[in-house]
């Protein structure tokens, strides 16, 4: 994720959207990372969602 | 961040998805030799034709796993019951590191009270073989792979114990392999519409009137020239 944060500073302003979908069994833990690594594009929560369980794994 | 598990892009080719093990080619298990956390040896040979795994199997279930993998815990709380349920009647399930050292997978054991075979694959042709997607895979007395899926949700063990019992019973194996989907160039991306991480706002990344369009928690609309996205675990 942090990878990608590079990716959204560079090449956001070009045309670029970085977004995350989260599969955190904890939400609240993950909101806190994000913040705490200053993560700032879009991150849905996928838990539980159909589209969790068509294409993710892991 | 431990690990994503599937990039997506739409508009360029910036990323690679990993494939799930029945796509990779290998449709039978090869001979290996690797040692499992408890120190015993945990190897496979072929005797005229017969797959050995420290003896005779007529159903062996391989499980490839990451030690900070939540999946992968939830499935092998499953496989402790089923491995107790089926190692008496002649099935083998063991859980394959493929990444993580000796003391990660030890703690996992310890963790999770787990006393079916762990096995350190971390690096080994095995693990390179099978292991993409944290993939289980269910081979027959003979090595051929009869059932293979990446991932993990609650109620999959109830597939794994009926192929197991269906091979251990001479039976024919009915459960069609699990795959989880990835996108293909030319595919049209897939709607997102999920709440928000961060305040449980609707959000949603869509393709409208052939544009990528991403609206996001206040309702404001862009089109993106292209996007990068993926599945992530903390």
């Amino acid at each position: 994720m942090g990878h990608l944060q590079r990716f959204h500073e560079k090449y956001g302003k070009d045309g670029l959207l970085v977004f995350a979908i989260a599969m955190q069994d904890e939400p609240e833990e993950a909101r806190k990372t994000t913040k705490e690594k200053g993560w700032n594009y879009p991150v849905f929560n996928g838990l539980r969602s159909a589209l969790g369980e068509k294409f993710a794994y892991g | 961040m431990k690990r994503f598990n599937l990039a997506w892009l739409a508009g360029a080719v910036l990323a690679a998805c990993p494939a799930g093990a029945q796509e990779q080619g290998e449709k039978k298990l090869p001979e290996f030799s690797l040692k499992a956390a408890n120190g015993d040896a945990f190897s496979a040979k072929y005797e005229g034709g017969e797959l050995s795994v420290g003896r005779k199997v007529k159903a062996v279930l391989l499980h490839f796993f990451q030690p900070d993998c939540n999946a992968c815990m939830v499935e092998m709380k499953a496989l402790e019951g089923l491995s107790k349920e089926l190692s008496p009647k002649g099935a083998l399930i063991a859980s394959v590191a493929h990444r993580g050292d000796e003391a990660a997978v030890k703690a996992v054991a310890e963790k999770h009270k787990l006393s079916y075979p762990l096995v350190l694959g971390q690096g080994s042709d095995l693990a390179k073989a099978f292991s993409r997607g944290d993939a289980t895979v269910i081979v027959d007395g003979k090595g051929a792979v009869r059932y293979s899926q990446v991932g993990f949700k609650e109620g999959d063990e109830k597939t794994f114990r009926e192929t197991l019992e269906n091979l251990l019973a001479d039976k024919a194996v009915t459960a069609e392999t699990n795959e989880r989907r990835r996108l293909t160039v030319g595919e049209t991306f897939p709607a997102v519409k999920l709440p928000s991480l961060m305040n449980g706002k609707p959000m949603s990344m869509t393709v409208e009137g052939g544009k990528l369009t991403y609206r996001d928690e206040s309702g404001k609309e862009v089109h993106p020239k292209a996007a990068v996205g993926f599945f992530s675990r903390y």
